[in-house]
Parts: C-alpha cells; sequence; structure tokens
C-alpha cells in the first residue's frame, strides 16, 4: 500500500494532517512525515488512528534450545 | 472606517511567503516599511491584540495585489521570536475577498499547501494538490507520496 501524507486545511483555516498506508509508529519515526509536519508547525499534535496501535507484522518462532 | 486584524497564521518562511502572494496574483515587497489602509484608525473596531493606534500601517514587508489599494502588513510576531504575523485592512472589500474573507482563509490554505509542498519536496517527494468543494466553501488537499 502507497504510504502517503494527507494534508487538508478546511473552510475555517484549520488544518487537518493524516498519514496513510503505515502501521505502528513506522508513522511517527519517519522523517518525511517529521519533516512536513514540523514545517506546518502550529498545534499539529499526535491524532493516532486506530491503524497506529497494530503491531508490526512480524513472525515470532519459538525454538527449544534446552533440549 | 477601518477594521484592522492579525491574520491566524505564523509565518516563519519568506519564501513561501512570497510564492503564497504569487499564487494569488500578488507580490511580496521585500522591505516595504508601510502597508496602505484607511489610514486612521476611527474606533469602530477594536485594535487586534498587542497592536497599538501607532503600530498601524508601518510593518517590515507587504503585500500588494494589482489593482487593489488597501495592502497586507507584515510585522515582527509578538508572540513567537523569529516568525512574522500578517495585518491587514479588510474594509477594502477587494483586498477582503482577493483574501478569503475576513479570516483570509484562501490566503492561509495556499500559504499552508506551499509550506507543505516545499518541504516535501526537499525531500524528494512528489505532491499533488487538488480543490474540494464543500457546502461551506471549499477546502485544499495535499497528497505526499512518502
Amino acid at each position: 500500500m502507497q504510504k502517503q501524507i494527507i494534508i487538508e486545511v478546511d473552510e475555517q483555516g484549520k488544518i487537518h494532517f493524516e498519514t496513510d498506508g503505515f502501521v505502528g509508529e513506522e508513522c511517527i519515526q519517519n522523517d518525511v512525515v517529521n519533516h512536513v509536519k514540523e514545517a506546518l508547525g502550529r498545534g499539529l499534535g499526535p491524532e493516532f488512528k486506530p491503524v497506529f496501535y497494530q503491531k508490526n507484522q512480524t513472525r515470532t518462532v519459538h525454538k527449544n534450545f534446552c533440549g | 472606517m477601518s477594521h484592522n486584524e492579525i491574520i491566524e497564521l505564523e509565518v516563519t518562511d519568506l519564501k513561501t511567503l512570497s510564492n503564497t502572494a504569487k499564487r494569488l496574483g500578488g507580490q511580496l515587497m521585500l522591505n516595504q516599511k508601510e502597508y496602505k489602509w484607511f489610514g486612521r484608525n476611527v474606533g469602530d473596531y477594536p485594535l487586534p491584540e498587542g497592536i497599538a493606534v501607532a503600530d498601524l500601517g508601518k510593518c517590515e514587508h507587504a503585500i500588494k495585489f494589482p489593482g487593489i489599494n488597501y495592502e497586507v502588513g507584515v510585522i515582527k510576531s509578538k508572540t513567537s521570536k523569529g516568525a512574522y504575523s500578517l495585518i491587514w485592512d479588510f474594509f477594502d472589500s477587494s483586498l477582503k475577498r482577493k483574501m478569503g474573507g475576513s479570516k483570509a482563509i484562501d490566503f492561509v490554505q495556499h500559504y499552508t499547501m506551499e509550506k507543505a509542498s516545499q518541504a516535501a519536496m526537499s525531500k524528494g517527494r512528489l505532491c499533488r494538490e487538488s480543490v474540494i468543494k464543500t457546502e461551506l466553501g471549499q477546502k485544499r488537499r495535499l497528497v505526499i507520496n512518502v
């Protein structure tokens, strides 16, 4: 899925900042996301979508090393 | 009659401001120390916070639009060091229309699009800007491929 930043300025001049295609903390660690957010500055605090709370899909393999 | 107001926008970059003015057909006049307004405060509208009568008409730079008499003043921000604020007399209906109403929404939208797209492009990213018509007017959207 294409990772995107979507910025909207509404009819009242309010900025809406959203990321799409990121999973978990990927979005808050992304260099481009942080750079654009910092450029816009004012009051863009984190507002996380449910997907933020998903873990990256990793496969854990349990091996029995103790015989 | 004068209606001086500070636009709700913190300007941190004059290049972005210049590009925003160009988007709307205007020009940033660097080091123009006065902006055109009614010229006399008659007390029919409250002064913006932190602005005295003596401050009206004075600025660091100005934005002018062809065919429009009044101008937008670029002044030092009263709240953020190194930043600028925009002050204008929106009693000029042509300027008010150009800026997007008394809250200068068109200007704020264009400035934000410009600022975000510059930041994205500095990281080599592509952007796509669009205008979305709504019941309340229009909003602007920028999509940046990361």
